[in-house]
């Protein structure tokens, strides 16, 4: 069972920032520095789902200078197996999707059963890197964990989303997958498990290699392609086919007219469950967006980009 | 155009071509004066003209003197009307607009203490609203109502009006004599549905007769009284087709509801999007004429989609357009991105002529004052100042904008990582999503001007010194008040900010006692908040009721239906005096609240809740305006002077130099404070203040 953490250091948003008397710009060589709250917090899920298997490992990877090694040090203190570093020139000016790609191509050698990754950073607050990382490494993706637990083969990982507003989703997925953790709420990041001086010390004494992009065998000029702005196209959203709403139904009592009109006349539709390959999942989905009109705007002719509404043939369904 | 085919298509309402299928429906302004049309509200409706409505259709014009339901009714049934009616349809005619006014008489829904004169209705019911019981109309009564209908509906032909709406809808005399709730007379007016129907068959003959043949006649009916016993959508379609066959109207718009249920009428926030939508469908199914909806059809998308699903003919855009005046010519244009949606938020159109003032909007701080104020009336700056503006709330994100629009040199600085400010908390609260597109609309219209914005920027008096602007405009909102009550402070005892954001997180635990200050959306939002999270929800309130605030915006009813529905217990006239934790300094289920009935006096104490949740407003966060107060900027800074640059340039004293000495020398500072950095208020301040702080500077 080897689980890959990928590892981000963030500013100590503890710590007041100094600023340029001049500029009144953050000094960010003053920064104080350490393991991102929601980093540090997948690496603790990490060693708490190993702990108890005996063949289970925590390698944890982190794309940084060598001053940043101190970080990888404290995560080998807490338990992990083994730290890499992955840095040169070209990682040093990558943004965040350049900095995935990195990532991807190392988990890919690393090749482990499951990758956590901290769902957003502190600086870095677009949550991306995480979700990046699977796209490029043809990996499924669950986002916003809040914990976890693996089932006894260690085949699954059934985990719980923090989603907006407090709500929690219960998803199961299959191994591999990266699982994205949410840094939880205000001051329950940094509960780290107390670390050893013994620890420590072994920790201080271990080698941390350093791969290139080149040992990764990552084609110059990925990274700087991955980082180049996105073309935004001129929108278009998808409108669906005609519903038109019937009239509410007058023999029902006043109280149940009102309710139906504050509840709109627009019923919820129930979820469905698809446990299939994720090809055909993915054609599940396409059939469903295709046969309620959601594509029809990618259609040529009549229903296609330039139609007028409402010209669309409604089917029954 | 072609984005929106069916909304910019012509209508043809009777001899009356409209050009496209927006109006803006008959509402309530309080914008008359004296019972005449005024220039205030020319401007008004001249404004939606401008911005490019097909159809405009005037508030209420009263038909006779019995009926005053406000004082600022306009009283067509007086020839004086005229003038001013010329008036305002010149000022509309100058746009590809047409104009109808609508023709009422509010029967039981109106009050006698305006008048002096005794209330006239079908039957001495009193209304729900007005509490005031009727005299029961004779037979001369009623004759007289009828030839004051044909009588005003001269009037407006003679102002120039292209066409003419009875409202027979949610407030009339119309709909009471047809509705078997008000209607109980034993005469040829009341009993059978022929009866009932009499009365305003009557003044449809009239008024035609009155008008003539080539001019525009249609009625506004009430869709669905929503009230036991009284008239349903079967009842709605039964009258619209017997109306229609008399050959007389040309078109029927529609409302829905009475007094009973005015929430209605205006639906709030928490109703669906073109909630009306249903019924008139219904009523399109068996009409003949052109059927006009509305209700909270706040998007063009929405409205092509009503009209290309053949459900109504004419859209009412009405809260919509005072929202945004220009809200139909951005659509044709495509400009879906620049248009000011409206939020149904209600508290400053319904909540403010409710209570007797003049119609305005918390998104549009010109409404009701188009005359003079609005971006149409912004003079470019004679001089280009660099504008600080230092707060990415309501408040600011206006000010930044007008600044912006003036010709100002402008940034925008917000300490946070997004734009919104506290709005972006208020939309967290359950069902108060729709309050976010207020941050959403600013900032599409700051992304518009290209006006830069600093995210996750602290200003500091150091940073405005090395900015050196010519203005700074604070806007850096407030913070939720400390609660003066003893015990308060403790560890477990929250805000309603903490709870919104997610801080609260799982402290809150399973039961919570709820205590509002507020009365408004704050706390009662919050508490359906935690109650969605499937928590124990008690408050307590020193008001009469929970939601004391949310009468004038039609919140009130919906609001306590949901909090009851979702488990909701609730204390009023309970003032809390001290929360003691006799188990230590932690909130928890050893903490008592203590407090008495502020009419009996009578003390009494809650425990067994596992927190505390506190709603009772803010305050001004207003540090960096005094720091900055009384400041200089600009000029060589004394530590640059000691390394002789300062006296370079003044021993070369060429013209050059001297400009360049002169722009450089130290000047006050021009300081503005807007928003809750002055006084903790509600957005339409904020907005107003961002707005005329943007005006001046």
């Amino acid at each position: 069972m080897k689980v890959l953490v990928l590892l981000d250091v963030a500013a100590d948003v503890r710590v007041a920032p100094e600023r340029d008397p001049r500029s009144g710009r953050v000094r960010e060589d003053r920064l104080v520095r350490e393991i991102d709250p929601a980093g540090a917090r997948a690496l603790d899920m990490a060693l708490a789902l190993t702990s108890d298997r005996p063949n289970g490992e925590v390698i944890v990877v982190h794309a940084g200078p060598a001053e940043n090694e101190t970080f990888l040090r404290e995560a080998l203190a807490r338990g992990c197996r083994k730290a890499i570093r992955v840095w040169d020139g070209e990682v040093a000016a990558a943004r965040t999707a350049g900095k995935a790609a990195v990532l991807a191509a190392a988990a890919q050698a690393v090749a482990p059963d499951l990758v956590l990754a901290g769902d957003r950073g502190v600086i870095d607050s677009g949550g991306q890197v995480g979700v990046l990382v699977a796209a490029r490494a043809g990996m499924p993706c669950v986002t916003k964990a809040g914990a976890a637990a693996l089932s006894a083969d260690a085949h699954r990982i059934t985990v719980t989303r923090e989603l907006e507003r407090g709500f929690r989703e219960k998803v199961e997925a299959s191994l591999p997958v990266v699982v994205t953790v949410a840094a939880g709420a205000a001051g329950e990041a940094a509960q780290a498990a107390p670390v050893t001086a013994g620890a420590r010390l072994a920790a201080l004494e271990q080698d941390i290699p350093v791969w290139t992009l080149a040992d990764l065998g990552v084609i110059p000029g990925t990274v700087r392609d991955a980082d180049r702005p996105l073309v935004a196209g001129r929108p278009h959203p998808p409108r669906p086919r005609l519903q038109p709403v019937a009239p509410p139904d007058p023999t029902l009592p006043a109280f149940d007219r009102i309710l139906g009109l504050v509840q709109g006349t627009v019923k919820a539709r129930e979820g469905k469950v698809v446990r299939r390959p994720a090809g055909e999942v993915a054609q599940e989905v396409f059939e469903v967006l295709r046969d309620e009109g959601w594509l029809d705007h990618l259609k040529p002719g009549p229903d296609g980009p330039g139609a007028a509404p409402g010209g669309a043939p409604r089917r029954d369904r | 155009m072609a984005q929106f085919p069916n909304l910019f298509s012509p209508l043809q309402i009777g001899r009356v071509t409209v050009a496209n299928r927006i109006s803006f429906s008959a509402h309530l302004t309080n914008l008359s004066v004296d019972g005449l049309p005024s220039d205030r509200l020319t401007a008004y409706l001249a404004a939606r003209a401008r911005g490019g409505a097909g159809l405009i259709i005037t508030e209420e014009q009263s038909v006779h003197p019995t009926d005053r339901a406000y004082e600022r009714l306009i009283e067509a049934f007086l020839p004086e009307v005229i003038p001013g009616y010329k008036q305002l349809t010149r000022e509309v005619h100058k746009y590809d607009t047409k104009i109808f006014a609508q023709l009422n008489h509010n029967g039981q829904q109106c009050s006698g203490s305006l008048t002096r004169l005794p209330v006239w209705a079908p039957s001495p019911i009193p209304d729900v609203l007005y509490r005031e019981t009727p005299k029961a109309m004779e037979i001369e009564d009623i004759r007289e109502v009828i030839e004051y209908f044909a009588r005003s509906a001269v009037h407006v032909r003679e102002g120039g009006f292209d066409g003419v709406e009875l409202q027979y809808g949610h407030s009339s005399l119309a709909r009471q004599f047809m509705s078997p709730l008000t209607n109980y007379r034993g005469d040829e007016y009341g009993g059978s549905f022929e009866n009932r129907m009499r009365f305003p068959l009557e003044v449809v003959a009239a008024v035609r007769e009155a008008l003539g043949p080539d001019f525009t006649l249609g009625v506004r009916l009430c869709a669905d009284e929503l009230i036991p016993g009284g008239l349903n959508l079967e009842d709605a379609k039964q009258i619209a087709q017997l109306i229609q066959g008399t050959g007389h109207i040309d078109y029927i718009n529609l409302t829905l509801a009475t007094f009973y249920n005015l929430y209605l009428v205006g639906g709030p926030m928490h109703l669906p999007l073109g909630y009306t939508v249903p019924l008139a469908a219904g009523i399109k199914s068996v009409a003949t004429v052109p059927v006009f909806a509305t209700g909270r059809i706040n998007d063009p998308a929405l409205a092509e989609r009503v009209l290309a699903e053949g459900q109504a003919d004419m859209i009412g855009v009405v809260r919509g357009q005072i929202a945004d005046p220009d809200f139909a010519t951005k659509a044709k244009q495509g400009r879906t991105e620049e248009i000011r949606y409206c939020i149904a938020c209600n508290q400053n159109c319904y909540g403010r002529v409710g209570l007797n003032k003049t119609i305005g909007c918390v998104q549009n701080p010109s409404a009701g004052a188009e005359a003079t104020e609005g971006e149409h009336h912004l003079k470019p700056a004679l001089r280009k100042k660099k504008v600080m503006v230092v707060g990415g709330g309501p408040a600011g994100m206006w000010a930044a904008k007008i600044a912006a629009l003036r010709g100002h040199d402008v940034t925008l600085y917000e300490r946070g990582e997004e734009l919104g400010g506290q709005v972006l908390i208020a939309a967290k609260g359950a069902g108060r999503d729709e309050f976010g597109v207020i941050a959403r609309n600013e900032r599409n219209q700051l992304d518009h001007l290209g006006v830069p914005v600093k995210l996750g920027v602290e200003v500091t008096r150091e940073l405005v010194a090395a900015e050196a602007p010519d203005a700074v405009i604070v806007a850096t909102g407030s913070r939720p008040k400390r609660s003066p009550v003893g015990g308060a402070d403790a560890p477990g005892v929250f805000n309603v900010w903490q709870v919104l954001t997610g801080e609260a997180g799982d402290a809150l635990g399973q039961k919570v006692l709820f205590i509002d200050y507020d009365g408004h959306h704050q706390a009662t939002a919050t508490a359906e908040f935690l109650a969605e999270l499937g928590k124990t929800v008690h408050v307590i309130t020193s008001s009469l009721f929970v939601g004391s605030e949310l009468g004038p915006s039609q919140d009130l009813y919906l609001t306590r239906q949901r909090l009851l529905q979702k488990g909701v217990t609730f204390t009023p006239d309970f003032a809390v005096m001290e929360i003691k934790h006799p188990d230590g300094w932690q909130a928890g289920p050893a903490s008592e609240v203590h407090g008495f009935n502020v009419y009996s006096n009578a003390w009494d104490v809650f425990s067994g809740y596992d927190s505390i949740v506190t709603a009772m407003g803010n305050d001004a966060d207003e540090s960096l305006y005094f720091a900055l107060k009384g400041m200089t900027v600009g000029g060589v800074a004394p530590e640059t002077c000691s390394t002789g640059s300062c006296s370079t340039v003044m021993a070369q004293p060429t013209a050059a130099a001297r400009a360049a000495a002169s722009a450089d020398a130290a000047r006050p500072l021009e300081l503005y404070r807007v928003g809750d950095c002055v006084a903790p208020r509600r957005v339409d301040m904020a907005i107003y203040e961002g707005y005329m702080a943007g005006k001046r500077v």
